[in-house]
């Protein structure tokens, strides 16, 4: 089934290499570590210390309903980037219908700090002085909702798609399907997680935590660096951003979802989930295999990620894997969670429009496992028209999308 | 664009009334108190009751395996997922052989295993935090748990909207098999009853503080009751079903989202979000309010239900559809209570009779429904209208219609 078509507008994030694409988008082309000691907790009692968080932020609240600044990490994050992927695509209160736009984002925890909040104030049992929380504070589907009222987008039920590290390319693929239906003309889609001493605890006791550096492929890989921020992307259809003579930075051509139902925090070795989400999405794209120009790799830094998400690509690609540069920005952002393959894919957007791939920072020595084409020696400049964006998660799912380039004819 | 026709091919559950589709449907008509749960302490607070599932355990319905890594979340949602299954009649092998999905709706999911992982971490030490507990800390851990269970390698997704989510995933696994992005589908929501939870809505005086209250749509009503579980139906594109031989029970025509700016706070403007979304899932489904047979609504006894009995008033004005508020008889169980109602409508078109809403009176101000009653009300006809809203302004509405050809 051909459904309408779905253009990116807008691209929005808050990162630690900071807020909005003019900021952050050169930081990464010029290979930036944001990686750096964590702060907002004490991390003595970890073995690592290291993170991506947002040292010093500080939320301006660009909104276009009267509301007073929301309270939550995560749901600031959210907010702030869609206003500024909102101003990208040069949408405002007045010159469309809001009334015909929604909301979905990813989220991995949601806003964690809530339940650390109840959790400190337990110890003393003072714990019902946010007794309430758990209704108006900490429900992950609020993040969304916050972001439908900031500037009144009505169109549909703000939802969330909390699938975790892929969370942002479900968001994504939720939003192009209600496009392709014609339930909404414009959808705000994207991912926000907050750092949390909750999501530290547990990838610390997984032992996934670098004591350093995050190094994508590396043969010194130690593992990945838990983040924060948000990343949103403005999905359009076509005709409402061709008659409203939008920016349009490429086409969403397609997205492939699995699962690997194969463990709860580590992807299939034999890469056959992943995939399975890649194949789906380059079908759906009409895309053949050796049409893709680059890869935005969901590359943590994990030994075991790093090397099923190369098996997964190989399994799809053949030989031709090693002809398509992938690079992966964690290395330079951290993880950001449920934000992260949304915030990839506003990168993706600007790959095509600037023919620029971003490096992967930190990668001295290559793992004889991971032996594609990693873009280790800094930005690379070239045409990129259609770039695939993959991401995985705890629980097996797998999320990729397609972006091409946009042209008037299919 | 055609779409795709999306059918119901089995369903599961496991909830307060237990996971017998017989003993469940038989128990909406017997009016089951909600008792005190066994698994946390409400003595501190007015409501002290809840549609719980006392005594469980997991061995019972899966067998004598290693639960540890499930969750009570996670447990009830492979339990509800298993009797879906089952009942739809895919096999082990079949799954093995089919990339089948799942759609999770929760509000929570696992709240009470994060903050107790949490409090752990804090009160020893981060290295005696359990990486087991961590897996289930993530919003998805319940959807990610059911699929490595059955070995669902389709596509996967959580949804969060509140406390329509369950209702909501089923609406969004029909849009996947209508577009084509895949065949089949479990599609539901799933909720635990938690400590957390429990005091938050309590304190936000949002609980029945009557032992006999929770009375849908009267007015005079405190609250309602909190439930848990997991719900379940089989989703199946139509021609896929056919040939594979399963029975169909059902068919889903469509739904709508729709949303109140105001978070529920202007009931005037929550009203007007409602019913145009139930204009709107009409709309999609091609369907007229005069072709409702019944409703399932989703009130629950609390502050909302004045909006919904507004809307569904307009709504069904040409229409002689009987309303069932099935929150009565198993709680506000949110993520999990859009498909129950979902599989209360499928049994209550089979067998032609809904229940009533024990102790209704009429609580309206002008403008009242006149199919609410206390008593049971028989159904005539194939077609049911499901809503699933949340308190805070989220609402989604679904039409789908039994099988007639059983």
């Amino acid at each position: 089934m051909e459904g309408k078509r779905v253009v990116l507008t807008g691209v929005g994030g808050v990162t630690a290499l900071g807020k909005g694409h003019a900021e952050y988008w050169p930081k990464l082309l010029a290979g930036t570590n944001a990686v750096s000691d964590v702060k907002s907790f004490d991390p003595a009692p970890y073995r690592a210390t290291r993170g991506g968080e947002i040292h010093d932020y500080t939320y301006e609240h660009r909104v276009w309903a009267p509301l007073p600044p929301p309270e939550g990490r995560a749901t600031q994050f959210a907010v702030e980037a869609t206003a500024f992927a909102l101003e990208d695509a040069q949408l405002g209160p007045t010159n469309f219908d809001s009334g015909r736009a929604g909301v979905v984002l990813g989220t991995t925890s949601g806003e964690p700090f809530e339940i650390e909040r109840f959790n400190d104030l337990y110890k003393e049992n003072r714990h019902e002085e946010v007794a309430t929380n758990f209704v108006n504070g900490y429900p992950s589907h609020l993040i969304a909702a916050s972001v439908a009222r900031s500037f009144g987008l009505s169109g549909m039920a703000p939802v969330m798609t909390p699938n975790a590290c892929a969370a942002g390319n479900y968001a994504i693929a939720y939003a192009f399907d209600n496009i392709q239906l014609g339930r909404a003309k414009v959808m705000v889609a994207g991912g926000s997680d907050s750092f949390s001493r909750i999501t530290y605890t547990g990838f610390s006791r997984l032992g996934a935590i670098a004591d350093d550096l995050c190094r994508p492929f590396a043969k010194d890989r130690k593992g990945m660096i838990p983040a924060e921020g948000a990343g949103i992307v403005i999905l359009e259809e076509l005709e409402h951003a061709i008659n409203r003579n939008a920016p349009i930075y490429a086409e969403l051509v397609g997205y492939g979802v699995s699962c690997d139902a194969y463990h709860m925090t580590g992807g299939h070795p034999d890469g056959k989930g992943a995939a399975s989400a890649i194949k789906m999405a380059l079908q759906m794209a009409h895309i053949k295999p050796d049409g893709i120009h680059y890869i935005s790799a969901h590359g943590t830094g994990t030994p075991s990620n790093d090397k099923n998400e190369t098996t997964a690509l190989k399994r799809v690609f053949g030989d031709h894997a090693y002809n398509i540069p992938v690079s992966s920005s964690k290395s330079m952002l951290g993880h950001t969670m449920g934000a992260a393959s949304a915030l990839e894919a506003g990168i993706s957007a600007l790959v095509i429009r600037d023919g620029k791939i971003p490096p992967t920072i930190n990668l001295q020595e290559k793992d004889p496992e991971c032996d594609l084409d990693y873009v280790s020696e800094g930005a690379r400049s070239g045409t990129y028209d259609v770039v695939l964006s993959n991401s995985h998660a705890f629980g097996g799912a797998n999320g990729s999308i397609i972006l091409r380039r946009y042209r008037e004819a299919m | 664009m055609n779409k795709k026709r999306t059918v119901i091919t089995g369903y599961g559950f496991l909830n307060a009334l237990g996971h017998e589709p017989t003993a469940f449907y038989e128990q909406l008509f017997e009016n089951k108190a909600p008792a005190i749960p066994g698994h946390f302490d409400t003595s501190d607070f007015q409501c002290r009751n809840a549609f719980a599932i006392n005594d469980f355990n997991g061995q019972d319905y899966l067998g004598d395996v290693n639960l540890r890594p499930l969750n009570r979340i996670a447990r009830f949602s492979v339990i509800a997922a298993q009797e879906a299954l089952k009942h739809a009649g895919w096999t082990q092998e079949m799954l093995l052989d089919h990339d089948v999905g799942l759609v999770l709706g929760t509000l929570y999911c696992s709240l009470g295993t994060i903050t107790q992982f949490d409090r752990k971490a804090l009160k020893l030490g981060p290295k005696y935090a359990s990486p087991l507990d961590f897996a289930n800390t993530v919003i998805n851990a319940a959807a990610g748990q059911t699929a490595l269970w059955h070995k669902l390698r389709g596509p996967n997704t959580t949804i969060a909207s509140g406390a329509g989510s369950g209702l909501h995933a089923i609406g969004y696994a029909s849009d996947l098999i209508a577009q084509g992005r895949t065949t089949a589908m479990l599609a539901g929501g799933a909720e635990e009853l938690a400590y957390e939870s429990f005091l938050s809505f309590e304190r936000e005086g949002l609980l029945a503080q009557k032992p006999d209250d929770g009375i849908p749509f009267s007015g005079n009503s405190s609250g309602f009751f909190l439930g848990e579980g997991a719900a379940y139906v089989v989703l199946e594109e139509r021609e896929s079903a056919l040939e594979r031989g399963a029975t169909i029970l059902g068919e889903i025509h469509g739904h709508a989202t729709g949303y109140d700016l105001t978070m529920g706070s202007d009931k005037a403007s929550f009203y007007e979000a409602q019913l145009a979304t139930l204009e709107k899932a009409a709309e999609v489904s091609d369907r007229f309010a005069t072709d409702i047979d019944c409703v399932m609504a989703s009130a629950n006894g609390g502050p909302d239900d004045t909006a919904e009995e507004r809307a569904l008033a307009f709504f069904l004005q040409d229409s002689n559809a009987a309303v069932a508020a099935p929150k009565a008889q198993f709680g506000e169980v949110l993520g999990a209570s859009g498909p129950l109602s979902v599989i209360t409508a499928l049994l209550s078109l089979k067998h032609q009779q809904m229940p009533g809403i024990p102790g209704y009176v009429d609580g309206s101000e002008g403008l009242s429904l006149t199919r609410l009653s206390q008593q049971a009300q028989n159904v005539q006809g194939d077609t049911a209208l499901i809503n699933g809203h949340s308190f805070d302004g989220a609402i989604c509405s679904l039409i789908m219609s039994m099988e007639t050809s059983l």
